[in-house]
């Protein structure tokens, strides 16, 4: 049994705050990514904090999404360094960044990573609006929803990718925070791998059993919320059962390409679609449209969106950062996460999971799927 | 739907399954004109990018055929193509795309009987199954 331990604040952000201040003094650690609110405007971003008393100012539990997480560590992390970096990221950025760490675009060597039970978020949109209005609920937003123990019935704002998440408990993070079920304002806190233990051990906080009702607060969490997923899959699954309804479902794309931009597991560095493969000659498009008699424009929308599945579907981490990103409101994060489900059971793979489970199209056997062949 | 004639891409292997072809048209073979073939130099060359793009410029079926387990002359080529069209078979199956049009065989040099048979079988059971996309102006 993973000796866990508890952490008692005056709230909950002053217990998480105690944490990553002791990370901090205790590991090493010469800078930690985590969302910090903006000194004068309502805005939480993920910041790289070099200064601990800046912590003060750090706030994981908002209800605010701006970005996947992942990409910023890829960016920190790419090249080696001596220097000890923590990242506060939420589960979804957590399997986001393994998925980048296989295909060598970011590394965990001198990285800690902390992760923590997530309530979800709302749409960036909606943040945003709130926020400006004053409404955000930054504080109170994850005291509510522990209260009702993440029933999304109570919570009406919450994004559909984070409704329908069925993964939102923190797993392999090297520290692991758990929040359902303890006593308000209080924190657990548990090592999801050996380098986790080393740190934790050193941290000298109350070592507390987790309350005992939380696996089965967990397992209903997650059943509802694979139910809601459920759901939203059969109607998707209604709507898009044609090319022509995938068509329809995507009509008011403009390719912008926003979607692929927020997505932390796009992990091309140059997209086939900004390239001269894609850069038409004017007569091409005049014969296109004779061809058919109506040239949409601009054109390649499926393709694009059929490609981006192909080459990402299997890393997809469900956490809805294509859905914040896209203008025209598409709903692409049900969307992208059934197809990413459905591609990642053919190989029985899941993104995120573990580094030890290779990227299904970076290797190949001989004795394998004998039943794609043959006619 | 009776005289619906579906278009079929082909993307052979140089070292097989073209080969295979050329046998079949030389030993007067009869198959069906239905199919396009694109002639590669191994099936772990076909991008996933081609089958969809061959779908979504109007092809009713695409069949990627190389050489057999352990004959592929780039080694494992053929393997790689294998998982990608577990991949296609997976994504393109949600759309109406089904397995029955996107087929991977492994069809030798010599064996120009059988990749007439092949094409053959997949006419006629595209014939059946009708166009892939009935309106393609409503796939964008
Ligand atoms: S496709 Fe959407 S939900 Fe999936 S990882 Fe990318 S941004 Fe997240
Ligand atoms: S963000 Fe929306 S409009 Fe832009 S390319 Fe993606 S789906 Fe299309
Ligand atoms: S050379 Fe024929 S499949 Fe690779």
């Amino acid at each position: 049994m993973e000796e866990t331990y508890e952490i008692r604040g005056t709230d909950l952000l002053d217990s998480v705050k105690k944490l990553l201040t002791s990370v901090f003094e205790t590991s090493s650690v010469s800078s930690m990514l985590v969302p910090v609110r903006h000194t004068t405007t309502h805005v939480l971003m993920p910041t790289l904090v070099s200064d601990p008393g800046e912590l003060q100012r750090a706030d994981p539990f908002a209800p605010c999404f701006p970005l996947n997480s992942a990409k910023l560590v890829s960016k920190l992390t790419k090249k080696h360094s001596n220097e000890t970096m923590a990242a506060v990221l939420r589960p979804c950025e957590l399997r986001a960044l393994v998925e980048l760490v296989k295909i060598k675009q970011a590394t965990m060597d001198n990285l800690i990573t902390i992760s923590f039970d997530c309530a979800g978020a709302w749409p960036n949109r909606e943040y945003n609006q709130a926020a400006t209005e004053g409404k955000a609920k930054n504080r109170g937003f994850m005291e509510q929803r522990l209260e009702s123990k993440f029933d999304d019935e109570t919570e009406d704002r919450l994004a559909t990718s984070c409704r329908i998440c069925a993964a939102p408990f923190p797993e392999n993070a090297d520290i692991c925070i758990t929040l359902l079920d303890h006593d308000p304002g209080s924190i657990g806190v548990f090592a999801g791998t050996d380098r986790g233990r080393e740190i934790i051990t050193g941290l000298a906080f109350e070592p507390k059993p987790l309350p005992g009702t939380r696996a089965d607060t967990v397992r209903a969490v997650i059943q509802r919320k694979k139910e809601a997923g459920k759901k939203v899959f059969e109607d998707l699954a209604r709507e898009t059962a044609t090319m022509e309804g995938l068509g329809n479902y995507l009509a008011s794309c403009v390719n912008c390409y926003n979607c692929r931009v927020a997505c932390p597991v796009c992990f091309c560095r140059e997209c086939v679609f900004n390239t001269d493969v894609f850069d038409y000659e004017p007569f091409q498009y005049a014969s296109w449209a004779k061809d058919k008699g109506t040239l949409r424009m601009p054109m390649d929308t499926v393709f694009f969106h059929l490609t981006r599945m192909i080459h990402m579907g299997l890393s997809c981490v469900g956490c809805g950062q294509c859905s914040n990103a896209c203008p025209n409101d598409i709903r692409l994060a049900e969307l992208f996460t059934a197809v990413g489900k459905g591609a990642q059971e053919g190989f029985g793979y899941v993104p995120g999971k573990s580094m030890d489970d290779p990227f299904p199209l970076s290797v190949f056997f001989e004795d394998e799927f004998q039943d794609v062949t043959g006619i | 739907m009776d005289n619906f004639e579906p278009t079929i891409i082909a993307f052979v292997c140089n070292w097989c399954t073209y080969t295979a072809a050329d046998l079949a048209g030389t030993s007067r073979q009869k198959y069906p004109p239905n199919v396009r073939l694109i002639r590669v130099m191994c099936t772990g060359m076909v991008d996933p990018k081609y089958v969809v793009k061959a779908f979504l410029s109007g092809a009713d079926a695409v069949l990627v055929s190389g050489c057999h387990p352990g004959d592929c002359h780039y080694i494992n080529g053929n393997y790689k193509a294998r998982r990608r069209v577990r991949l296609l078979h997976g994504i393109l199956g949600r759309f109406g795309i089904d397995r029955e049009r996107l087929r991977l065989t492994w069809i030798g040099a010599s064996d120009g009987i059988e990749f007439a048979k092949v094409i053959h079988a997949m006419v006629a059971e595209i014939k059946a199954l009708g166009p892939a996309v009935s309106d393609m102006k409503l796939v964008i």
